[in-house]
């Protein structure tokens, strides 16, 4: 699996978007600074998502709660964030980008970024032809609350070629993320479906709603 | 303590913590959520006047009997009642427009517009996020004169030089291509503030008198006044209309055709009608349509027309003689009036493009780029770096917003079939709401990147 150099990124950057092998990274600002011989380096965005305080006990990842965990924040380029010690914060690259169908991506935190305990990725892989800002789950690991500003490079993007290439078929789109353009809350199909897709016919995962639509869970279920 | 001092001190208190709570409102807004800097030098100037205003109240209790009990202080308290009055009416939807709620980029390119007309080239536009399902300008003139009383009175800072309002209706927050309709009441700012309501008097004036002849000479002051007002208020609508036409293109009239459409207001007889302050949307449609093939748009526009220009078509087609304008208890005078106000159109077009001509929207790069952002779209890509030809591409703003638009009018579907799960056989309406959702974004993060692209230091 080849790592496309620079002058890989820069030949398929040419090439028109309806071609399946092209790449499209907007906007690229100071191109010099931002390629590197085998990487691209990345600015973080203006649009982070915040943990919110949350009422209830522990979260549960179903289709309708994940808009209840966390709220937006717009900084504008010039202003800053601080992330306390030891917390999180989702953000976004300011770069869109379109991957080729052929090429995967891997996003890692750039290392003078690394050097003072910031991690922006946990789930680093991207698929081939993604299109969007990337998410950054940002995730202050050391003890001092650290000052982010949008605009500034956070991350370093590698892609490889995928090898023997897929077989050609029309190209969808996955709606779940849509070429996202800031941070977006994450989505969940509901545990119920999730797990009736591979035979699980009951399940006690999602806690009972009461009727105000605060949630009780339900500790021993009585039909178990 | 003295019963009349009591009385006065119960008011002055009262006017205090009034305006202690604006001011502490204000300060708690700008700590935490960002704005705008039309918004903050709002807020900034709110804050300034209510520290003012609090000391003014302070010095007013405690000078000598005489002072408090004059009419002169009497007068000054009313007047600076009266203004916290529209001030507290305009604090609350401007702190709302915090920039998570209003188009960012939008607004940007609204400014910079702005800013690029000759004699505007200070001004800012506070925006406010309204309960309306309607967009709005908020007229600045009374405001302004208050604002100098009160600024004489309390020795305050004087009110924001070249500020003025204009409102989201807040469900729109997000969306681009109805906010445009912000074009609009930008014009009305821009008309306000050259003053062109006097300016246009006179030929008002000579159009009713060369329509109603010697019942116009010998009506009666508040009646020849209120046909004036009629003619001049349609005129400044007229005005707006052609402004966001010059400065935003086709995009402007297909997002009225939106907004129209959302409000039930393009049936026929209520499109043919007009009403004391605008004009018939028949009437709207037939002049903006009348600019956009005289320079040039319509003719780009591609050969299969979309709904919403079939629409625009089929109603500056209706005939002037259909328009309507019932006046209660005076027959005829309404299609009197009307036909007054069509013989000022052509000054209000040449004011219009006396003001906008250095900045109208150009064709050419629609022309060049409309091809390629539909591509980009269809590709699921934000429009702003096109390659073409091995060369990369930044598309001005307002092609890039005309094509986008126009995609999404015309050719939604590219996209819409590309989605994983979609089923051509059965649509449905949440799919094509979520697609259209996207390609506003795309737009957005589109004027966004370049204004950024267009920022970056020369090199050389």
């Amino acid at each position: 699996m080849p790592i496309l150099s620079r002058s890989e990124i820069r030949e398929r950057m040419k090439r028109e978007v309806d071609n399946p092998t092209s790449l499209v990274i907007t906007p690229l600002l100071e191109e010099d600074d931002a390629l590197d011989s085998d990487s691209i380096n990345l600015r973080l965005g203006s649009y982070f998502l915040l943990p919110r305080f949350f009422q209830q006990p522990f979260f549960c990842p179903d289709s309708k709660s994940s808009s209840f965990l966390q709220v937006s924040v717009h900084v504008p380029l010039g202003d800053y964030l601080v992330v306390p010690a030891h917390q999180t914060v989702l953000g976004a690259t300011l770069e869109f980008i379109k991957l080729p169908r052929n090429v995967s991506g891997q996003i890692l935190t750039k290392s003078s970024v690394a050097r003072t305990f910031i991690v922006i990725e946990t789930a680093p892989w991207i698929h081939p032809g993604y299109r969007g800002c990337l998410t950054l789950e940002i995730a202050n690991v050391s003890n001092t609350p650290l000052l982010l500003y949008p605009g500034r490079f956070m991350a370093q993007l590698v892609l490889m070629d995928v090898s023997p290439e897929e077989p050609a078929a029309d190209e969808r789109f996955n709606p779940k993320y849509l070429g996202p353009v800031y941070p977006e809350a994450p989505s969940f199909r509901d545990p119920k479906d999730d797990l009736a897709a591979i035979g699980i016919p009951e399940t006690w995962v999602i806690p009972e709603r009461e009727p105000g639509g605060q949630r009780r869970t339900r500790s021993s279920p009585t039909n178990r | 303590m003295h019963s009349e001092l009591a009385g006065l001190m119960q008011d002055a208190a009262s006017l205090h913590r009034f305006v202690r709570f604006l001011r502490e409102f204000c300060e708690e807004r700008r700590a935490t959520h960002h704005y705008l800097s039309s918004s903050r030098a709002f807020f900034l100037y709110v804050q300034q006047l209510a520290e003012k205003t609090e000391t003014f109240l302070q010095r007013l209790i405690s000078s000598p009997e005489p002072t408090y009990r004059s009419p002169r202080a009497e007068r000054k308290v009313a007047a600076l009642k009266r203004f916290w009055t529209v001030l507290h009416w305009l604090i609350k939807p401007a702190a709302d427009a915090h920039t998570l709620r209003v188009p960012v980029p939008l607004l940007g390119l609204l400014e910079r517009h702005l800013r690029s007309l000759g004699g505007f080239s200070e001004s800012k536009v506070v925006t406010l996020l309204s309960p309306d399902l309607n967009y709005f300008q908020y007229r600045t003139g009374p405001l302004r004169e208050l604002a100098a009383q009160v600024t004489l009175m309390l020795d305050a800072p004087p009110f924001p030089e070249g500020l003025g309002f204009i409102a989201i209706p807040y469900s729109q927050e997000s969306r681009l291509f109805t906010n445009l309709l912000l074009y609009h009441e930008l014009g009305h700012f821009a008309f306000e503030t050259e003053g062109n309501a006097a300016g246009l008097l006179p030929q008002v004036d000579d159009a009713l008198t060369a329509v109603l002849g010697e019942q116009f000479a010998s009506a009666p002051e508040p009646l020849r006044s209120w046909c004036r007002g009629r003619l001049v208020a349609w005129c400044e609508e007229t005005y707006a209309d052609l402004f966001a036409t010059f400065l935003i293109g086709p995009a402007y009239s297909f997002a009225s055709i939106e907004l129209f459409n959302l409000l039930a207001l393009l049936e026929a007889p209520r499109s043919l009608r007009f009403d004391s302050e605008h004009t018939a949307d028949a009437y709207r449609f037939n002049e903006q349509l009348n600019y956009l093939k005289n320079a040039g748009w319509w003719q780009c526009l591609g050969g299969a027309k979309t709904e919403h220009q079939k629409l625009i078509e089929k109603l500056a087609a209706r005939k002037e003689e259909e328009y309507l304008y019932p006046v209660p208890d005076i027959p005829q005078l309404g299609s009197l009036l009307i036909r007054a106000f069509l013989r000022v159109r052509v000054p209000v077009r040449e004011l219009v493009a006396k003001t906008c001509k250095e900045c109208a929207a150009d064709t050419r790069p629609f022309v060049a780029y409309s091809e390629a952002i539909w591509r980009y779209l269809a590709n699921a890509t934000v429009p702003s770096t096109l390659s073409l030809g091995g060369e990369a591409f930044h598309p001005p703003e307002v092609a890039t917003i005309n094509s986008a638009f126009l995609f999404s009018l015309a050719s939604l579907s590219r996209l819409l079939a590309k989605v994983e799960g979609y089923d051509a056989s059965r649509p449905k309406v949440s799919d094509y709401g979520q697609v259209a959702g996207r390609i506003e974004l795309w737009t957005m993060k589109a004027i966004e990147d370049l204004a950024l692209l267009s920022r970056r230091p020369k090199v050389g």
